[in-house]
Parts: structure tokens; sequence; C-alpha cells
């Protein structure tokens, strides 16, 4: 009997050691949280600015037909006879938050069903994606490590060269991205949105809500007028168009990372929940060993005193 | 009436900079440093890494910028700078110790591929800068 009440005590210790652990963990995701979700409505007046720009450019540059850079833009004209695809993944480097994950995954495998396993380049960031990727048969091409509290867009950088060459040289006609969209702390969504060529429906930067905080309060200037471009239009649009494909990527990390620390948020939060429980059913159940054991000892000596007498 | 003045927009993806009237604007472009003051032409065009001038009320104050696309019209001017950090913020130590990360790295690897080393450069280019504006504007 004195053998049980230690044990229930020992993993009584155990759960209210793995609950400070867990209630630490909630603390930590909600401040990362908080940091990721300022990043994404900070970023957002950027590309809101260059996006408006870069549709007034578009007006005034007219491509040759074999300009690679008219696939920038154009849907119809970039779709060939076997269009290729590059999927961007974005996971967490690390588990333990919940379905955060899983979601991300089933959106990526249900839009790999409908194209060609051949016509497909896949690219994960984050560690979670390319192992479950390749546990369920499919070919991660690229992996890159996340950056997991994305301070600027440097973290993004060499993912954005890289789909950007791949774009430009046409060895891939269309970019999409699969991240996980937050709405807010509660509610996260996994979605998969087109990074190129460019549209302007259904951009990552039009995924926050709250955006009204960060849209622009200039008024644009009229269709008509006629601007001077240094050093020509091209030139401009050649800078400006990797730039807005880099912002977006970074808001899709920062939206991703936000997604993340507030799944990791509310999974540690449950599990506090559940080691509360578990530890008050645990001090009823050691109150009643210790009580039984105490009783027997009575018992005993009771019984033991009665036969000497 | 008082003169009409330049609403100045200088944002970069992780800040918003500036967002107020101001009297000019000083700019490194492309095509050699520029003065924006208010009735300026429609432009367009390219930054370059270099020292971003904000005149108001008779007061400057200093940006580092690390290129960029800059659009004027109708009295606004706004910068989207790929990275922008005001000078007062600057910490000229982590600047020229990151600079001389860079260099290293651009020096050690010769085969870099062409894209990593132009992105190393031009991050290269606007810590040199960054640690450059940080003591001119220190020393004043």
């Amino acid at each position: 009997m004195a053998l049980n009440t230690r044990e229930i005590k020992g993993r009584l210790r155990s759960i209210k050691n793995t609950q400070k652990i867990t209630h630490t963990m909630e603390l930590v995701a909600a401040a990362k949280m908080r940091r990721a979700v300022t990043g994404a409505i900070n970023s957002r007046t950027y590309s809101t600015l260059a996006w408006d720009l870069v549709q007034r450019l578009r007006q005034a540059v007219q491509f040759n037909d074999d300009d690679p850079r008219q696939f920038w833009f154009d849907q119809s004209t970039s779709i060939t006879k076997q269009p290729h695809t590059t999927v961007l993944v974005f996971t967490s480097n690390r588990g333990l938050c919940g379905a955060f994950n899983n979601n991300v995954i089933k959106q990526t495998v249900k839009f790999l069903k409908t194209v060609p396993t051949e016509a497909v380049t896949i690219v994960c960031v984050g560690k979670k994606g390319a192992g479950t990727l390749s546990t369920l048969g499919y070919t991660v091409h690229q992996a890159y490590a996340k950056a997991d509290s994305a301070r600027n867009d440097e973290s993004i950088q060499e993912l954005a060269e890289y789909v950007y060459e791949e774009f430009t040289q046409q060895r891939t006609h269309r970019v999409v991205v699969a991240y996980t969209d937050y709405q807010s702390s509660i509610s996260q969504t996994a979605v998969i949105r087109q990074l190129y060529p460019l549209t302007s429906q259904n951009t990552i930067s039009q995924a926050v809500d709250n955006a009204d905080a960060a849209k622009p309060k200039i008024t644009p200037p009229t269709k008509h007028a006629v601007y001077k471009y240094e050093p020509s239009a091209e030139a401009v649009l050649e800078y400006i168009v990797p730039r807005i494909a880099e912002v977006q990527l970074y808001q899709a990390l920062l939206e991703s990372n936000a997604s993340e620390h507030s799944a990791r948020m509310l999974a540690m939060k449950s599990a506090t929940d559940a080691a509360g429980d578990m530890s008050d059913e645990l001090v009823l159940a050691f109150n009643r060993a210790r009580q039984a054991a105490i009783t027997k000892e009575i018992a005993e000596i009771s019984a033991g005193s009665a036969a000497l007498s | 009436m008082s003169a009409k003045r330049l609403q100045l927009k200088l944002v970069s993806p992780v800040k918003t900079l500036f967002e107020e009237d101001v009297d000019g604007v000083t700019l490194p472009t492309t095509v050699g440093q520029i003065t924006v003051l208010p009735h300026h032409m429609f432009l367009v065009s390219t930054l370059v890494p270099g020292e971003l001038l904000v005149q108001n009320n008779g007061q400057t104050f200093p940006v580092a910028v690390a290129g960029g696309v800059i659009e004027v019209y109708n009295n606004h001017l706004v910068v989207l700078a790929d990275s922008a950090e005001h000078v007062s913020d600057i910490d000229v130590q982590a600047a020229e110790q990151a600079a001389e990360r860079l260099a290293k790295q651009l020096a050690d690897e010769a085969k870099l591929d062409l894209t990593t080393y132009n992105a190393l450069q031009k991050n290269l280019e606007f810590e040199r800068i960054r640690a450059e504006l940080g003591k001119k504007w220190r020393k004043i």
C-alpha cells in the first residue's frame, strides 16, 4: 500500500512538471504569434503599393512575343502544351502544433492530384512538410529551412530568387503556394494561392483580414497621367516584379508562422488543461490510497492488540 | 495660403518609416541623385543603395536605403524600399560586422551561383552604406 501512494506521488509530480512545460510553451507561442501577425500587417502596405504601381507600369510596357517577361502577367499564353507547375509548401519545423501540418499537407495532396505528377516540382519550406510528403510517396525536389521568427524578408530571399529564375526561364509555367492563412487566433485555414503569373485575384496579400488599417490612404493618379520612367519602364518592371513575389512569399511565411504559433498555443493550452484534470484525479486517488493504508494499519494494530489481550 | 507640400510615403516590407507631409526628399536613384520637391513631374525610377534625406521644417532626417522603386505623382512620393532604416537606429558595430561577414562569404566561395552572388553583393552594399551613414551622422 505504501508503495501505491509513492507511485501515485511520482506520477503526480511528473504530470505537474509537464504541465509547467506546456504552459510555458503556450505563453511563448502566444508572444511569437503576435510578432508574426504584426509583421504580416506591416508588410501589407508595401505589397499593396507595389501592386498598384505594377498595374500602372504594365500598361506602359509592351513586350515582344518572344520575350519571356510577358508571362509575368499573361495567364492564357503561358499555358503551353504541358504546363509545368511548382508547388511551394509552407509547414513548420517542429511538431506539437495540433493539426497544423496535416491541414497544409492535405490541401497540397488534393492539389497534386489535379496535376500530372511528371509536370510538378515540389518545394518544401519547413522540415515537417518534406518528411511527410516523401512518406506519402511524393518526390520533394527542394527543401528549405524555415525561419521560425522571420525578422525581415531576407529569410525568404533565396527561395524567391530560385522561383523567379525558374519562372523567367520558363522551366515552370505556374507557381502556387500552399500555406496556412491566419484569420484569427482561433481560426486558420490551409490554402493554395497562385504566385506566378501574378494575378490580382486571390493573392496572398489580400489574405489577412483587417487590411483596412494598412490600406494606402492616398488617391491614385488619373489613368492618363504621363510618367517619366528612369531608366525605363521595362527596367523598373524588371526590378519590382521579383520584389513583389518576394514580399508575397514573405507574407506567406509570416502568415504560416502566425498560424503555426497559434495552433501550437491552442494545442499547448489543451495539454495544460488535460494535465490539470489528470492531476486533480490523481490527487483524489492519492488521498484515497493513503486513507486506505492508514485504515489498514489501524485495523492491523487493533487486531494485534485484540489478539494479545 | 501655405505652399503645397509633398506627401511622402516611405515603406519597406518590414515597416512604414514615413507617412507625412514634407518639404522635399533627396534620393539616390539609378541615374544619379535627385531631389523631389512639391510640383515635381510624374516620375517612376529605381533606387540604388545609399542615403535618402527627408527635409522637413528645416530639419533633415537621414535614412539608409538598400535600393527600391519610387513613384512621384500629384505631389505624392511613394518610396518602396527593399530595406530601409532610420540612421539614428543604426547599430554601426553590427553593420560593420555584418559587412565583414558578407565580404568573407563572397571571397570564400568563388563557386557561388549568380543569383546568390548578386544577393550577397546587394546585402553587402547595404551593410556598408549603413555603417558609413551611421558614422557620418553620429558625429554631428
